[in-house]
């Protein structure tokens, strides 16, 4: 797929999702009050995203010959971001569950390891020794100097 | 003098200590290629609540200021620019690195981002009262026009398409609605959501956008085979090179001159003001063929240009409550955060904040020079931390930074999925500054258009029959007229 393709899609999701969230704006209660309806910036906005985007989705498409400078997104540059947010997100729900702490090492003993794996510039450094020595003095010593500036400097709760 | 003593007394050592902490980081955070101002500022953005207005703010432009400052480091070893300001700084302190002459390229590049800061914080503080005076006497229909504008310069110039930047600034300010209706309490897009009922956290939306969506551009060019990012010029006698810069005193007053006006335009930024002065500087030169191959006067006027241009984003932030860029916005953001709207009646109510302001940036500018003089070498070091090391440090302080402002994990989620949002819009040119922006003035032309139309009863006449407000309707169709001609133009070509 490539990268006009790519932007067609994106510009006509942002259509389908601003479309309806103007119907759903138009829905809200409350009247004008000698000015406007708390419904009318909303809906006007959200009808204008839909209405650009989908002028954009054609505009791109007209120039969709192959002459497009962008580079499209690669399948393995999709798989990275992908598996980055469902690691991070079961971060943020680990906290939750877990506390900071222990989410906090997991996360960073995993997370590096799945840079070096996905990146081939990094990924020699996993048969090292050094690499997961490093690793886990880094992870102890970074969360703990999170903790301290947030839980016991300002005084965040988790 | 009441003003002079109540500035005074704002300056604790708390105070002192952020603003150097923050001209640190943002130094720091600057140097890492990839990360810009807005995102250094985005980054430090939570450690703000917890302290005082003066503190949090001092703290925010010394990491503006640092991070401005910062880019110049990958920019002359590594030919990198650290942030878009610095694009300009590559064409001569590269060559001059490669010369062996690194150490002298660093010198100059800190001694002419401190000059060139200084001189815009001069104009700053000689000009912002007086536009401040005049945006005194604006009435609702004035501030609903001077958002539109705002809006409207930002999204014709901050990407190739017009269409695009219109898309990204209503995103903003669509978020802008969500929540509860100030007017009438009807909730607004809240989908039952308990954490969306005073609105989108700002927080979030700015992490979210500025720091996990250029997270997942890194990301997407991870498996990519890369250059080597291997320091190895020498630094010689790497110290700010101040007598050097003042002897070109003509050039850097000029650059410096161009940085802060160009800075004081929504939607210029950096880059464009860097470029400029540089274009200015070879114009000038009694040696221009030696631009692009070294030349110390490219290094200069880069410099200058690039850090005066901070000082001119204030003036139209500060004074009008419009954000130039992305900095400037998240910087608003900070200081909406310690319940501070700026705007001209800021400089009326609260003139003691706005003189700490001023003087939080003058110190900001002169702890720059010492942080980069004493770290300089520490700073070139930093480049040689691993990425797979900062990526996930990154993602957990924006986590943990936007979680400290609610206690809410909801937030954390929302940052997550505008951070998705931004990487799209920036992947496919839409750019994320129009979103951030036009949640801010979304806010205030909404406010204003209702406020208005209800002083005058209905009649959307006096928008158009107002002086200032015509005025500045007019200049937005001026810009929206300018951008489709460009953008028909470049369709052509």
């Amino acid at each position: 797929m490539n990268a006009s393709i790519q932007e067609t899609c994106l510009s006509l999701l942002l259509a389908a999702v601003a479309a309806g969230l103007a119907v759903t704006a138009m829905g809200i209660p409350g009247s004008a009050h000698g000015s406007i309806a708390p419904s009318t910036f909303p809906t006007v906005i959200a009808w204008l995203i839909a209405a650009l985007s989908v002028l954009n989705a054609l505009v791109t498409l007209r120039r969709a010959s192959g002459e497009g400078q962008m580079k499209a997104m690669s399948a393995r540059g999709v798989g990275n971001i992908v598996a980055f947010l469902a690691v991070s997100t079961a971060y943020v729900w680990l906290i939750g569950q877990a506390g900071f702490v222990v989410a906090t090492l997991a996360y960073l003993l995993i997370m590096p390891v799945f840079v070096c794996v996905v990146s081939p510039r990094h990924r020699v450094r996993l048969s090292r020794v050094s690499f997961w020595a490093t690793l886990v003095v880094f992870a102890a010593i970074a969360t703990g100097a999170i903790y301290g500036v947030f839980v016991e400097l300002l005084n965040v709760r988790f | 003098m009441q003003t002079l003593v109540e500035t005074f007394n704002l300056f604790s050592p708390v105070a002192l200590l952020a603003i150097l902490a923050g001209t640190f980081l943002g130094i720091l955070l600057g140097a890492l290629p990839g990360l810009s101002a807005a995102m250094a500022v985005a980054l430090l953005l939570p450690i703000t609540y917890g302290l005082d207005p003066i503190s949090g703010i001092g703290l925010l432009l010394g990491a503006f200021c640092g991070a401005v400052a910062g880019g110049s480091v990958p920019a002359i070893l590594l030919n990198m620019p650290g942030t878009p300001g610095s694009i300009a700084t590559t064409f001569d302190a590269y060559p001059m690195a490669t010369n062996g002459r690194a150490g002298k390229a660093l010198g100059l590049s800190v001694a002419s981002s401190f000059v060139g800061g200084m001189i815009s914080a001069a104009i700053l503080i000689l000009v912002s009262p007086l536009i401040a005076a005049i945006a005194l006497k604006f009435g609702a229909a004035e501030y609903f026009s001077l958002s539109i504008l705002g809006l409207m310069i930002i999204v014709s110039l901050a990407g190739a398409s017009l269409i695009k930047g219109l898309i990204a600034g209503l995103v903003g300010m669509l978020l802008s609605t969500v929540g509860a209706d100030q007017v009438t309490g009807a909730l607004r897009l809240t989908f039952d959501q308990m954490s969306l009922l005073m609105g989108v956290s700002l927080l979030a939306v700015i992490v979210g956008l500025f720091a996990v969506s250029q997270l997942l551009t890194d990301l997407e060019k991870l498996h990519e085979p890369r250059t080597s990012m291997k320091v190895d010029n020498a630094l010689d006698g790497a110290f700010p090179r101040l007598r050097e810069v003042l002897r070109n005193w003509k050039l850097t007053l000029m650059t410096s001159l161009v940085g802060t006006g160009v800075g004081a335009v929504p939607g210029a930024g950096g880059s464009i003001a860097s470029i400029m002065a540089y274009d200015q500087a070879k114009r000038v030169s009694r040696t221009p063929e030696a631009f692009g191959k070294g030349a110390p006067e490219g290094v200069i006027a880069s410099e200058s240009s690039n850090n005066a241009m901070v000082g001119g984003a204030l003036i139209p932030m500060l004074t009008l409550g419009i954000p130039g860029e992305g900095a400037t916005a998240v910087l608003i953001g900070g200081l909406m955060i310690q319940g501070i709207q700026p705007g001209p009646t800021l400089f009326d109510t609260q003139s003691g904040l706005v003189y700490g302001i001023f003087v939080a940036f003058l110190l900001a500018n002169i702890m720059m020079l010492f942080v980069q003089w004493w770290g300089i070498r520490l700073f070139v070091r930093l480049l040689r931390v691993p990425q797979h090391f900062l990526l996930p440090l990154i993602f957990i302080f924006c986590a943990v930074g936007v979680f400290s402002i609610n206690s809410d994990f909801f937030d954390v989620y929302l940052m997550i999925a505008l951070g998705v949002l931004g990487f799209l819009l920036a992947r496919f040119g839409f750019g994320v500054a129009p979103v951030v922006i036009g949640l801010i003035l979304g806010g205030v032309a909404e406010t204003n258009l209702r406020r208005g139309l209800q002083t005058f009863d209905g009649s959307w006449m006096p928008f158009l029959t107002r002086p200032i407000s015509l005025a500045f309707l007019v200049l937005a169709l001026v810009f929206l007229l300018m951008s489709l001609r460009r953008n028909y133009q470049t369709a052509k070509a």
